[in-house]
Parts: structure tokens; C-alpha cells; sequence
């Protein structure tokens, strides 16, 4: 590694720890979901991006030496269609498979997990139901089960891979933002169940959701940590994609979900480890709740359907929050519109610290509304006290 | 009886809506009058939901609950009744290159619910699929569905398919899914764009003129 990139590595971890610990760093760090915009721009296809570690490299390499953000949002994993149950245990269509190259891969929610499934899964928890239920998820790979149980015990040349792959965007003088994660036991048994089987679970069978979420907790905690413990970095992403207004009433949320966000940071932070708590959906109405999460143990991830205004307002002297230029600003907008609302938030949710900007760019973004984003943080972002 | 029927539903206690149904079937109360007290309540819910004091957790549970208490009515319904008065027409689908379904098939309950007729094109629908439909029964609305931002392009494809076969001008587009708000709906030529199946069922309505 060069001595300039070596301290721009110093520099970006810096900032995002002061950002995160809630202080004042000397500008408002930037980061931006990768996958969707890094392939196109290096001119390789989703499927190349997908499943090729040179050239997802390359394409990192090229994304993160143009836009010089502060942290790399995604851990660079290729694709793994058999492991990509642990986090998201549904049918899958896969690019260049099922779909054309070029589209990401995409989820067919139904009901692999039945309503007898629960006592099974209640009792001996998350990973033990996944691989009972692998031969739905994955029917085209014959003896699933003892292939997955196989390839689980060798995850140490993949682990050595991506050890490889961090260390490379070290040397480029990018952190990660995550150390390591998974969704939340309320969005797996959501996804598992399927929505809208998940919502009649709510009325029909409330409690043993309740305790089968309860199960899933420790195990989805050492998942977490395990990632952490390979990357070395103290932070936690919970993906929580189901949990909010958009989806579930306040009245489940309070009974089912907030326990469960408490508990999962009380576990997570006992290791000095921050949760990142990804939060898809409208959280507005959500946000109270989360006052009763511990000062400074969490951070507050946000696309555009939460008020992230109300956020601050509500959370800014609790948890570090980051967000939320939202997907079609990249698109459709102007590079004046990008850093427009750049500033906004600068002003607003950056006040005193304790802000990420982030965005979530799609495949058609304009390069220059990226570019906009990054660059306001950089010059408009600082702190001048 | 009406009122208790009316709050069971909107309270979402589906053991008592099913019993208070067969009760009243039995003791021969007219289908149809059920019927309406539980469109009724479904038109509350729909209320409760644009007040934030219900979810969409709810609406599920309620379309469940309107679905198994059409199971006991219909086969008492005769002639007309089963079908109800149908107040417009609506051809649905989610884009080419989206297979999600979720969000169009809730939007299909709420639609129905409130007496729409409504023709369900599936997933992955390409834009010649939804000309043929909309030439073939002539709908006042014609709803995409687009959660992925890889269907921008599909809903934009669809209005200018629609404009060649002269049909743009004779329904009204709607979208709706996580992946579109107002930019996408200009992009895409589109007439509105909308958040949830409530907030879409309001416009639909309205383009109908009820």
C-alpha cells in the first residue's frame, strides 16, 4: 500500500467512526450502494459483475478511484445462488439463467415455509429450518441438503477470497461501511413465510411468530459476528425489511419487533460492535419506538420513504443516521436537483454531526448526479467548527 | 346484527365475522344485504388505513376475511349479485423484466373490494401483451406495477406501444410499486403514480368519477 492511500484509508475510517460514535468529524462522510451502477460503468454485464471476482474487482477499482467515496457499502462477495438462502431464503431467478444477463436477480416470495413448519423452526431455530426447508428453496440442485452442509464446512477458501478482496480496497484506501450482517429474524420468517401468509400469522398464530423470532435471535447475533470478527469491522448490518409502517401495523410492531431490534443491539453491542439498522420502508410512525434503544450503539439507515428529518429530530442525539437520496434522483434529476437536496441534508440532518449522506444509485443513473452527491459532501459538507 | 357483523369485520376478528355470517345465513337473511355490510366495512378499513391507524397488515387480514366470508355467501347469491354493480374497468400487470407480484396482487383485492372489474396480466407482462388486453376489453384504467428500477424503461415502452396502436389517449395509467413515484411517472408518460393500494384505488375511483 502507498503512503497517500494509506492514509486516505487512516483518514475515511476516521471520519466514519467520529461520524458514527455521534461527534463532529471534519466533513460529512459519503458512501453509495455499489452493485447496481459499479458493473455498467466498467462495461462488464451483471452477470460478469455477479460472478467473476477479476472483473467485479475491476469494477470496484474503476468505481471507487473515480468517486473517491468514503466507504465501500457492499462486502465484496461474488454470488453464491446456493448460499444466497442464509440471508434471503427464497426462490430465486438468476441472471443469465432465468432472466436476461443483464437484470439483477430477483425473488419469487411464497410460501416455502408452512404453518406446521413453526413448531420445527420454534424449537430449533433459524438454520436448522433453512436446510430442512433447502429442497423447496433450491429444487434444480439435487441432495441440497448435504451439499450445503458440505460446502458450509469449506467456507474458509471463500472467507480467504474475500479476505483478499478487503484487502484490496484497502490498499485503494476505501474502509468497509459494514463489518458483516444478516436480515433480522423478522424478515427471514417474513420472507420464508411469505408476506402475505406472514400478516394472517399475525392474527392466527401470534405467539409462536413471537417465540420463533425469539429462537432465531442468538443465532442471527453470532451470524452477525462472525462476519465482524473476518473483517475487523465493529459494525453490524440488520436488515430489517419488513418491520416497518409500509408493511406492518405499529401494534405488531411494539409487540413483535421492537423486542427483538432491542434485544439484537443489547447482543450485537455487548462485543463493542454497532448495529446498523437497515431500515427499508416508511419508519416514520416507526421512530418513537427507537428512542428506547441505547445512546450510541446503533445507526440508522434510511431510504427515502422514512421522513429522515423527523429522524433527526427524533433520533439525531441517539444514533448516527444515514441517508436517503433516493433512487430515480439519479436517473432523472440534474446534478443542481442532486446537490440541492445533498445540502438539505447537510444542513439539517448533518447539524452537529452524526451524519452519513448516502444513496442508493441505479443501474441508469447519470454519472454526473453521483459525482454531485460525492462532491457536495466534499466541498459543501465540511465543518467549520 | 348489521352493527355487529359491520365491527367484527373492521376489528378484524375473523372467528366472530365467519360465525356471524353462517348465523345469519341460517336464519335466512338475505345474502346480498350480508354482502353489502361487509363492503361496507372493508370501505372502513380502507379509511382506518389512509388515517394511519391501520396497516397494510391489516388490509391483508381483511381481504382474507372478505374472501372467506364470499365463500359462505356466493352460493346463495343469484344472477347479478355475484358479480355486484362493477363500477369501471381495470387491466393490471407488473412490467416486463419485474416478476414481483406482491404489491399488484394487494392492489387487485383492494380493487375488487371496491367493485372494480379487473383483468390481471401476471408478471413480466411485455408492452405488446398489455395492448392486445386493453384493445381486446376496452378498460377506463390500465395499471403497471414496477418495483425495480431495471422496469423504467418497460413502463415507458408500454405508453409509447400504447400510443402507436392509438389507444394512450383512451385509458388512464396508473403506477404503482416500490420502484416509481411522480419523476418515473413523467418519465414513463404515465397519468399518476402512487404509494400504496388505498392511495391507488382513491385515484382510480375518481377517474371513474364516484
Amino acid at each position: 500500500m502507498n503512503l497517500e492511500t494509506e492514509e486516505l484509508y487512516k483518514q475515511r475510517k476516521e471520519r466514519i467512526e467520529t461520524t458514527t460514535n455521534l461527534k463532529v468529524p471534519d466533513r460529512v462522510p459519503v458512501i453509495f450502494s455499489e452493485n447496481e451502477f459499479a458493473w455498467g460503468f466498467a462495461n462488464i454485464s451483471q452477470l460478469e459483475f455477479m460472478t467473476d471476482n477479476e472483473k467485479m474487482m475491476m469494477a470496484y477499482e474503476k468505481l471507487f478511484k473515480t468517486f473517491q467515496q468514503d466507504a465501500a457499502y457492499f462486502e465484496p462477495y461474488l454470488f453464491d445462488p446456493l448460499f444466497t438462502v442464509i440471508p434471503v431464503p427464497c426462490i430465486i431467478k438468476i441472471p443469465g439463467k432465468d432472466l436476461p444477463e443483464d437484470s439483477p436477480f430477483q425473488l419469487v416470495e411464497s410460501e416455502i415455509m408452512t404453518e406446521d413448519d413453526y413448531k420445527y423452526a420454534s424449537k430449533k431455530g433459524y438454520f436448522r429450518t433453512l436446510v430442512k426447508l433447502l429442497p423447496k428453496l433450491r429444487p434444480e440442485i439435487p441432495d441440497v441438503q448435504n451439499i450445503f452442509t458440505e460446502r458450509i464446512t469449506r467456507t474458509v477458501e471463500d472467507m480467504r477470497a474475500s479476505s483478499s478482496n478487503r484487502q484490496r480496497f484497502r490498499e485503494w484506501g476505501i474502509p468497509l461501511w459494514n463489518g458483516g450482517g444478516m436480515e433480522s429474524p423478522f424478515s427471514l420468517l417474513c420472507l420464508m413465510r411469505s408476506y402475505e401468509k406472514f400478516c394472517l400469522d399475525m392474527y392466527r398464530r401470534r405467539d409462536i411468530v413471537k417465540q420463533t423470532v425469539d429462537k432465531f435471535i442468538p443465532e442471527i447475533v453470532r451470524m452477525s459476528l462472525g462476519g465482524v470478527k473476518a473483517s475487523g469491522v465493529p459494525r453490524a448490518q440488520i436488515g430489517l425489511h419488513r418491520e416497518s409502517s409500509s408493511t406492518f401495523s405499529l401494534k405488531i410492531f411494539e409487540e413483535i419487533a421492537l423486542p427483538m431490534i432491542k434485544k439484537l443491539v443489547e447482543l450485537i453491542s455487548k462485543e463493542n460492535v454497532m448495529t446498523i439498522l437497515h431500515c427499508d420502508g416508511d419508519w416514520t410512525p416507526n421512530l418513537e419506538y427507537l428512542t428506547e434503544l441505547p445512546k450510541g450503539k446503533c445507526i440508522l439507515d434510511l431510504d427515502d420513504s422514512t421522513d429522515i428529518f423527523k429522524a433527526k429530530e427524533i433520533l439525531g442525539d441517539r444514533m448516527c443516521i444515514a441517508g436517503n437520496l433516493h433512487e430515480p434522483l439519479f436517473a432523472f434529476s440534474t446534478p443542481q436537483k442532486v446537490e440541492d437536496y445533498s445540502k438539505k441534508l447537510i444542513d439539517i440532518v448533518g447539524e452537529g454531526g452524526g451524519f452519513v449522506l448516502k444513496g442508493e444509485p441505479p443501474r441508469e443513473s447519470k454519472f454526473e448526479n453521483i459525482m454531485a452527491m460525492v462532491n457536495t459532501a466534499k466541498n459543501y459538507g465540511v465543518y467549520k467548527y | 346484527m348489521g352493527k355487529e357483523l359491520f365491527d367484527s369485520f373492521v376489528e378484524l376478528r375473523e372467528d366472530d365475522v365467519i360465525k356471524i355470517v353462517q348465523e345469519k345465513i341460517e336464519s335466512g337473511e338475505d345474502a346480498f344485504a350480508i354482502a353489502e355490510t361487509c363492503k361496507n366495512a372493508l370501505i372502513k378499513i380502507g379509511d382506518l388505513f389512509s388515517k394511519k391507524e391501520y396497516f397494510l397488515s391489516e388490509l391483508v387480514m381483511s381481504g382474507e376475511i372478505f374472501r372467506e366470508i364470499m365463500e359462505v355467501l356466493e352460493p346463495k347469491l343469484v344472477g347479478d349479485e355475484k358479480e355486484g354493480n362493477k363500477i369501471g374497468k381495470i387491466v393490471i400487470g407488473t412490467v416486463k423484466g419485474d416478476i414481483h407480484d406482491l404489491g399488484k396482487n394487494i392492489m387487485i383485492g383492494t380493487l375488487k373490494g371496491n367493485g372494480f372489474e379487473v383483468y390481471d396480466l401476471g408478471v413480466d407482462v411485455p408492452p405488446e401483451k398489455f395492448v392486445e388486453k386493453v384493445k381486446e376489453v376496452e378498460p377506463d384504467i390500465l395499471g403497471m406495477s414496477c418495483v425495480i428500477s431495471i422496469g423504467w424503461d418497460s413502463l415507458k415502452e408500454t405508453v409509447e406501444a400504447l400510443k402507436r396502436a392509438d389507444l394512450r389517449d383512451k385509458v388512464k395509467i396508473i403506477l404503482g410499486g416500490g420502484g416509481v413515484d411522480e419523476e418515473v411517472a413523467t418519465f414513463a408518460g404515465a397519468d399518476a403514480a402512487v404509494k400504496d393500494a388505498i392511495e391507488g384505488v382513491e385515484q382510480c375511483k375518481r377517474w371513474v368519477s364516484v
